[in-house]
């Protein structure tokens, strides 16, 4: 499973692929980080380079939303599965 | 009024002492009480037409009397006796006074009448004329001190009305700028510190699966369980924060201006605030009322009207929707929790679709409010 992480805190993305990646090796599943981004522009290059089985975005990022590049991924390719993420409860 | 009860009374005595005046003189009693009836009635059609707003009828009346006057005189010099109760009544503007005056001695000479009689005559006139018009002075200072007196108790009482408004827009100014300040101080911590403490666990917990070294990995871990507890903490009370910062009316108008399929009339007009849950719950409501709108009804006006009675709250929401489903045995889904919601409160809701949809709720008082 290709699995692509994107927020705009490389620290968050850097650690979240690394609970991933431990987790995955700890139970032998498959699960591969293919890329880490930092904004909604970069998610959407990214997702057509490596066409991930999904995706973890933050919500709130500079210039554009999580929800906005998601919306338009899902434009893009329908069957896209996107986890957002978000530090606090909403508001 | 005054002036005009004061001027028939003197006017009345004046006329009265005239008749007194021409019995002394042999007069007979028909002929002395049938001129002081005349003359009565010539000063009451006086004071009738001085009431008149037209000036044209006053002048006129005002030149007629001392025609007729003299017309008596000219039958019997002994009525020069009514001239005071005339010359008080006759309401001559000062500056005619003395040609009038000279005119009626002129007369008097053609007449033959006993010269030391007119001029007394003439004297008590004056006196007359100089009392009507300082009793009119009078009185009417009288009047316009009442109602320079009315003016500023009017003045007062307006002003006491806005120093209250002033109060209460002072008090809402500052519980807004309160509430705002809140908001900013909650979404400051949101965005930092919260941001900050959630990036800290995740590289603790990442950290957890580099470690080797199991003592330190437990203390890793220990680290990252108090950071939690510490992000729960901060979360419980932004959250807090947040709902009293909640302003039951802001909060409808946003969701009034939000929707746009409807024209809506919002009021609003409570003092006591209802619990958070109870505002939540109210604005629930007014959510779930528009989506029904927005799904099942053609209406296009929709007032919705919170107000505070004796004994809690009113929420009242209209429209004038013509085509709604409405089944008794089966309200739907948001009807239903909308119900349930308000008997959780302890309230009583009522529905009905005549003219239109019409939910009515009723809250009662909290246990706080109470």
């Amino acid at each position: 499973m290709k699995i692509l992480i994107i927020d705009d805190d490389p620290l968050v993305s850097q650690g979240i692929k690394t609970i991933l990646e431990g987790e995955a090796e700890k139970r032998k599943d498959d699960i591969t980080i293919c890329a880490t981004g930092s904004g909604g522009k970069e998610a959407i290059e990214l997702y057509d380079i490596h066409r991930p089985d999904l995706v973890l975005m933050d919500i709130r990022m500079p210039e554009m939303t999580g929800i906005e590049a998601g919306r338009i991924i899902i434009e893009k390719d329908k069957h896209a599965k996107i986890i957002f993420l978000t530090t606090f409860f909403g508001r | 009024m005054k002036v005009l009860i004061s001027d028939i009374a003197i006017g009345l005595a004046l006329a009265l002492a005239a008749v007194f005046l021409l019995l002394s003189q042999n007069i007979p009693v028909q002929d002395a009480v049938l001129s002081g009836a005349a003359v009565v009635v010539l000063i009451m059609v006086r004071l009738f037409f001085s009431l008149s707003r037209n000036s044209k009828i006053k002048l006129f009346i005002s030149f007629i009397v001392p025609f007729i006057f003299a017309f008596f005189l000219y039958k019997n010099a002994n009525y020069i006796y009514f001239l005071p109760a005339l010359a008080y009544s006759a309401d001559i503007e000062k500056k005619y006074w003395i040609p009038v005056l000279a005119a009626f001695f002129l007369y008097a000479v053609v007449l033959n009448i006993n010269i030391l009689l007119v001029f007394s005559v003439m004297i008590i006139s004056l006196l007359a004329i100089m009392l009507a018009g300082s009793i009119h002075r009078y009185l009417e200072l009288e009047e316009t001190s009442y109602s320079e007196i009315d003016k500023l108790r009017h003045i007062i009482e307006k002003i006491r009305i806005e120093q209250k408004k002033l109060i209460s827009l002072q008090d809402s100014a500052v519980k807004e700028g309160r509430d705002a300040e809140r908001r900013r101080i909650s979404s400051e911590i949101h965005d930092n510190l919260g941001h900050d403490l959630s990036a800290s666990i995740i590289q603790l917990a990442a950290m957890e699966y580099r470690i080797e070294d199991p003592e330190l990995k437990k203390q890793i871990g220990a680290v990252r369980d108090l950071l939690s507890s510490g992000m729960d903490n901060v979360r419980s009370v932004i959250h807090n924060e947040h709902n009293e910062a909640l302003d039951l009316r802001t909060e409808l108008e946003k969701q009034v201006s939000a929707f746009t399929k409807a024209k809506i009339k919002l009021s609003f007009d409570s003092k006591t605030d209802p619990s958070i849950h109870l505002k939540h719950t109210i604005i629930n409501i007014v959510k779930e009322a528009f989506t029904n709108i927005n799904k099942h009804s053609n209406a296009d006006r929709v007032s919705i009207s919170f107000r505070e009675s004796s004994d809690g709250w009113i929420l009242l929401i209209v429209d004038n929707g013509t085509q709604i489903e409405l089944n008794p045995q089966n309200p739907g889904i948001g009807i239903m929790t909308m119900e349930e919601r308000v008997h959780a409160h302890g309230g009583t809701i009522n529905i009905s679709k005549e003219n239109g949809f019409r939910i009515f709720i009723k809250f009662p008082y909290e246990e706080g409010n109470l």
